[in-house]
């Protein structure tokens, strides 16, 4: 980038940071940008170590600013975000925004994965596409995020050693090398590989199972240690689903899950959690409380009349 | 009808919704479209009806569909198993199934000895024994689906297994949370609706024009079912149907949908005159109009006592029943914290359908029956027919 680039960048960082949206201009361009870095990217982007490895936000910008605060800012601190950035909270546009600005600056500082609201289908009903009409009048922001989600590479491998997406396993991928190999320049499909990785979720029950979400599979704990065994793995890092603690362990370890959206859409009580690893690949798990907030929108709340 | 009573009705009704409400046509378009209100009988949608005798108790149950799995529907708070009707007919073009809805007690063409208990329990039991009035010990897999009321039902009588082969639980816009929140203005919409129509098109006016049900075609089915002919045992849609039989035309008299139409413009261009006309009218309404012959089947506001039974403690009873569940609702605020929490770590499947009111599956029936379809066949309960697409989940 030129100097003059990286100045615009690093201006809209700072507005962002301070819960100002960019304009439409801006926002256009930062879309391109980021699409040329994200492209250029694998589906299974090699990720070093140290790293802190982030789930869910949501828009909560207050609660991403606060985990930068308590986990290092980029560039000094090396971060991994496993999806989901918009729906439900109040501030989507900004919290996307800034970590699509982030993701341009400091490439290699910073990498974001899909998760399954980063998708049309799933933005439009959960409130990201209101917040997008409301802030810019028309849907013309939610098109430009929308059209660059396809790009977002669908999982992360930290030193050969953790493997990192949204959701979980797929009957369809036995290897990572079989990840490599897809083609996610697309709308997150209804099923197959792509839509395995974003959706599944680790059961109790062991093998394969329906998801009761509708969509990906539910997978046994036989199914993680046969995965991580054949390919040298310690373990596998998604997020996906909310925990009360931040994060959890399930298959005896062979699978975390890791949540960063505390009190998750304003009303679930639940902490918000980060993993640290360092330089040796040591985990530490970082819990953190929502952050305080200022001027927060109050929640309208849209009853029926009639509800017998 | 003469232009005078026209327009004494026109002025009954509430106002109407702001443009953009329920309609994607251009607002600048003028109206000229003549809507029909008349209603239509549930024999265009169902194959047939049976009165199932329980003791001394009679359960009217509407069939569709022949084989496979068995859909059992449970009507909301003041509707009637006629609140399907749409649904069913979208439902059976697109998998192998029998759609069989219940007029629950107190209410529709059901008619028990006490009309009066409408606990959750009782309700929960009157689905078990219908089930096992109509199947015996040889019950077929049965998905229980209910709307409001109805939902929470279901989610008691799966809860306590009432419905013997049960295989899913669908649950259509009822959150405890925001049910209970509801629960204290109830009372004064109930108020606020007009106790008696003098037709049943006045009826089927007023229920669309007040967004209670959107799709005007659903309306025309379901809304007499909520009414009866003052002191008659029967519902209007019951009436309707047997006075369909005995006259000489087979469907709605055309002479009636005519008279009952209503031309927008009319209302539109009304202007002061209309104003002054009303204030006339009004105050010799009293004295002059006949009693309105249509009433309400069932006074809900009787009912109070047992709404909380029906929605306490029902996301964590939701939650905890053993089979595929799916939760449809009108809107995603609609989520209580243990439902959010639910949906979040992946217990349920999650539709929301956006542009509904409350009653999601009489305002878009070929939506519901869409992801009704796919819910069963993803969980491998019925077979496609020719027809089906799958619908993408909205978790």
């Amino acid at each position: 980038m030129e100097k003059s680039e990286t100045q615009d960048v690093d201006n809209w960082i700072k507005k962002l940071q301070e819960f100002k949206q960019l304009s439409e201009n801006e926002l256009k361009s930062l879309c391109e940008k980021a699409r040329e870095v994200l492209s250029a990217e694998s589906n299974v982007k090699v990720v070093q170590s140290p790293v802190t490895v982030c789930g869910d936000i949501h828009g909560q910008l207050y609660d991403l600013l606060e985990l930068f605060k308590i986990g290092g800012s980029i560039p000094d601190t090396n971060y991994l975000f496993l999806g989901d950035y918009v729906d439900r909270g109040y501030y989507s546009v900004e919290t996307v925004s800034l970590l699509l600005a982030l993701k341009v600056r400091f490439r290699d500082r910073i990498t974001i994965l899909r998760g399954n609201h980063e998708s049309r289908q799933i933005s439009q009903v959960y409130g990201f596409y209101d917040e997008c009409l409301r802030k810019y009048g028309s849907p013309n922001a939610w098109t430009l995020f929308t059209d660059l989600f396809d790009y977002l590479p669908i999982t992360a491998l930290i030193e050969d050693k953790i493997f990192c997406m949204h959701g979980g396993l797929s009957p369809s991928i036995d290897t990572i090398d079989h990840v490599r190999i897809l083609d996610r320049i697309q709308e997150v499909p209804h099923e197959g590989p792509m839509a395995d990785i974003i959706w599944s979720d680790p059961d109790e029950r062991g093998g394969w199972g329906i998801s009761n979400r509708g969509c990906g599979y539910t997978f046994g704990q036989d199914i993680s240690e046969v995965f991580n065994h054949s390919n040298g793995l310690s373990f596998v890092a998604r997020a996906h689903q909310l925990c009360m603690e931040g994060y959890n362990w399930c298959h005896e370890k062979n699978v975390v899950t890791i949540f960063s959206a505390p009190n998750y859409t304003y009303r679930c009580g639940n902490e918000g959690a980060f993993m640290e690893l360092d330089d040796s690949m040591n985990h530490t798990f970082v819990q953190y409380d929502p952050a305080p907030r200022i001027d927060e929108p109050k929640m309208v709340k849209r009853t029926p009349d009639y509800f017998l | 009808m003469s232009a005078l009573e026209k327009r004494l009705h026109l002025n009954k009704l509430p106002p109407r919704p702001p443009p953009g409400v329920g309609g994607k046509g251009k607002m600048k378009m003028p109206v000229h479209k003549r809507r029909d209100y008349t209603p239509i009988s549930w024999e265009e949608y169902f194959d047939h009806m049976e009165d199932v005798q329980i003791n001394n108790d009679t359960f009217r149950v509407y069939m569709r569909g022949s084989d496979g799995p068995v859909l059992l529907f449970l009507h909301g708070g003041g509707f009637c198993g006629l609140t399907w009707a749409v649904l069913t007919r979208s439902l059976t073009r697109l998998v192998n199934c029998q759609c069989v809805a219940i007029d629950l007690r107190g209410h529709g063409d059901t008619k028990t000895e006490d009309e009066e208990d409408l606990s959750a329990d009782r309700m929960a039991q009157d689905v078990g024994d219908v089930v096992h009035a109509l199947y015996g010990d040889k019950s077929p897999p049965i998905m229980l689906i209910g709307h409001s009321m109805g939902g929470a039902i279901a989610v008691h009588a799966a809860k306590d297994h009432r419905v013997p082969g049960l295989i899913g639980l669908g649950v259509i816009d009822v959150v405890e949370g925001t049910a209970l929140e509801a629960l204290t203005s109830m009372q004064s919409f109930l108020r606020g609706r007009p106790q008696a129509f003098d037709k049943l098109e006045t009826a089927i006016e007023w229920c669309v024009r007040t967004g209670q049900i959107r799709n005007h075609e659903s309306a025309r089915i379901s809304m007499a079912g909520q009414l009866k002919i003052r002191n008659h045992e029967h519902t209007a849609a019951d009436e309707f149907a047997e006075e369909l039989v005995s006259s000489p035309h087979t469907t709605a008299s055309p002479t009636v949908g005519a008279s009952a139409t209503i031309t927008e413009e009319d209302e539109e261009g009304g202007g002061k005159s209309t104003e002054e006309t009303a204030k006339n009218t009004e105050f010799k309404e009293p004295s002059s109009a006949p009693t309105p012959k249509y009433v309400w089947r069932i006074d809900l506001s009787k009912t109070e006592k047992y709404w909380e039974g029906w929605f306490r403690g029902l996301s964590q009873h939701f939650l905890s029943c053993d089979v595929p569940k799916l939760l449809m609702l009108a809107g995603v605020d609609r989520l209580d914290k243990d439902l959010t929490v639910g949906q979040m770590q992946g217990k349920f499947q999650m539709q929301v359908l956006p542009q509904c009111g409350h009653a999601v599956h009489e305002d878009a029936p070929d939506k519901v029956a869409e992801v009704l379809a796919t819910f069963m066949i993803r969980h491998r309960a019925a077979t496609p027919t020719v027809n089906f697409k799958p619908s993408f989940p909205a978790c």
